[in-house]
């Protein structure tokens, strides 16, 4: 896998634990990319999604201190902008309108979320 | 009559229990084996029907020397002379002693089954299958479905059950009972509405059919139970599983970074080694005070401060110089037990290893207070952590420790749990203060608020 792919893209990430958001901001910036965020509430992910005009793919945790993350990737999809979820739930936890979306279990292997932002891109 | 004699078959002495031809039948050798409780009624039965003039059909008791009784059945008639004067009689003896217990046990047995169906929590019927009216409705059926059996009964019963199902349930179920009827089991699970308060209940229904000896159904039997209870457990633990998933992988999550963070910091493994192991000591010893915690339940600020202190060697009691003071039961949000225990826990490695707590002239000051409406109107804890007596390493020379505590008093409880922080290297030693925003139980005891962590 070639991490150059991410390169001068711009990148959310959405994840409330800051050791983690902390860790893939490093691994993007490691790779290229222009992290937007992150951010670890479902009220600052709509903002900055609602805010930003130029966003080439978001990372999304599914639970934000307890809120789901839902409502971000409605608003992603509506602005066509590729994403790929994180998280330690089963899949069953995710609505059926999401079931097509790429759902990387954590830890997360950013080599996969790199491949799953790409393929929809 | 007017003699006396009586003759009696062998069969006859038998049953009275005496050997044939043992004593001279008479009516008092005869009176004498019929049980004393039975004398009177049996007396007067034959007396009756030969002052009436109608036949004589008695049963009583006849109690043997030897203890045993039998059953018997007599039936005879009287001869009478012109005058209407009873001259003879004649009559049989039946021993139905094996058909009466026979009939007894039956009886026992079905009494056992009624009692069985009346405390059974679960409904237990029975359904002609000709009619499909109930021939049998245990009183469990009144606790589930919220409606009397008298009423559930009259009428056509079918319709009545039918109509307490939720319409979009109810083809299902007909169906179902349907199938039964044509000598098929089934298990099926519908939702009914109570008429005595509108809940809805769910039911699993087992049903089955009973065959007559030419195999036609003749009835169908029926068990059905209430399930809304374990359905809603069942939902609970589905919730619960997947939580129990979110965590463990987060925390995974979290080692792993932790792992990544502190190799970068770390000279070689045996340093490597020894930090890992008091972070990961550290995140266990949180896990055990979440895990400890009852629904509703919260970890308290004193219960973390001392679990952390006394996990580098300042117990409760034997403080010395160190002083520890704050309200007791500031109640935490869970969410926020995890980052702010690891924070404590850098700030105490960092005291042990160059500060307060590991040279003599140090003195190590934690205070706490509850503000009850802080910023956004939730209550705020203030931490004060003050080290102070230390001799600082000159300006330039390497830095305190791995800066692991700093970023996650500056970076991650700002970022994490909406702390207010600050962290200053004084020339006699460190300052902190923690200010975050705790659970509203602490005040109310009551409000709702997700106990999730990550």
């Amino acid at each position: 896998m070639n991490q150059a792919t991410l390169r001068d893209c711009r990148i959310l990430v959405v994840e409330d634990e800051y050791m983690l958001a902390d860790e893939l901001r490093s691994e993007l910036l490691d790779a290229g990319a222009i992290v937007l965020g992150p951010v670890g509430t479902i009220e600052d992910a709509l903002e900055l999604i609602s805010a930003e005009t130029a966003m080439d793919g978001a990372i999304l945790d599914i639970n934000l201190r307890g809120e789901m993350v839902f409502p971000a990737a409605d608003l992603l999809t509506q602005r066509n902008v590729p994403f790929a979820f994180a998280t330690g739930y089963e899949d069953s936890a995710i609505p059926d309108r999401f079931k097509q979306i790429t759902r990387c279990e954590k830890p997360v292997d950013l080599n996969r979320i790199t491949q799953a932002l790409r393929q929809v891109a | 009559m007017l003699t006396g004699v009586i003759n009696w078959s062998e069969a006859h002495y038998r049953m009275e229990g005496y050997e044939v031809g043992e004593v001279v039948p008479t009516y008092e050798t005869w009176i004498a084996r019929v049980h004393p409780d039975d004398r009177a009624s049996t007396e007067k039965a034959l007396s009756t029907a030969r002052d009436k003039h109608t036949d004589y059909e008695h049963g009583f008791r006849s109690l043997h020397p030897d203890g045993t009784i039998r059953f018997l059945y007599a039936r005879g008639i009287f001869f009478y002379d012109a005058d209407g004067q009873p001259v003879r009689m004649i009559g049989i003896m039946e021993d139905v002693t094996d058909a009466r217990s026979a009939e007894e046990r039956l009886r026992a047995s079905e009494e056992q089954f009624r009692q069985f169906g009346e405390a059974s929590s679960d409904v237990l019927w029975l359904r002609d299958a000709e009619t499909l009216q109930w021939v049998y409705l245990t009183p469990a059926f009144e606790t589930i479905y919220g409606l009397d059996r008298e009423q559930a009964t009259s009428g056509n019963d079918l319709r009545n059950w039918v109509e307490l199902i939720l319409p979009e349930d109810r083809e299902h179920a007909i169906g179902e009972i349907r199938r039964v009827r044509k000598g098929e089991r089934a298990a099926f699970e519908y939702r009914v509405r109570r008429p005595v308060d509108g809940q809805i209940r769910w039911l699993r229904n087992t049903d089955f059919p009973i065959f007559d000896a030419d195999g036609t159904v003749r009835q169908i039997g029926g068990i059905g139970r209430d399930i809304t209870d374990e359905r809603a457990t069942a939902k609970r633990m589905e919730v619960l599983v997947a939580e129990l998933q979110h965590r463990t992988r987060n925390l995974i999550a979290v080692v792993r970074s932790m792992a990544d963070k502190t190799l970068r910091s770390s000279g070689d493994l045996s340093d490597f080694r020894s930090r890992f192991r008091e972070r990961l000591d550290a995140l266990a010893r949180v896990q055990g005070l979440l895990s400890r915690l009852k629904e509703g339940d919260r970890v308290t600020f004193d219960e973390l401060i001392h679990t952390e202190l006394a996990a580098h060697g300042v117990t409760e009691g034997h403080y010395g110089s160190t002083i520890v003071e704050g309200p007791a039961d500031v109640r935490l949000r869970s969410m926020t037990v995890q980052t702010l225990a690891m924070a404590l826990h850098e700030l105490a490695t960092n005291a042990v290893k160059y500060g307060a707590l590991g040279q003599s002239s140090g003195q190590l000051t934690i205070t706490w207070s509850l503000e009850p409406s802080g910023p956004g109107n939730k209550p705020w804890l203030h931490i004060d952590w003050r080290e102070t007596g230390i001799v600082m390493q000159p300006p330039g020379s390497a830095p305190r420790g791995s800066g692991q505590g700093r970023e996650l008093i500056e970076q991650a409880l700002p970022y994490q749990l909406d702390a207010k922080t600050s962290y200053k290297l004084l020339p006699d030693g460190v300052h902190c203060t923690i200010s975050v925003p705790v659970s509203a139980t602490t005040l109310e005891g009551n409000e709702h608020e997700s106990s999730d962590p990550a």
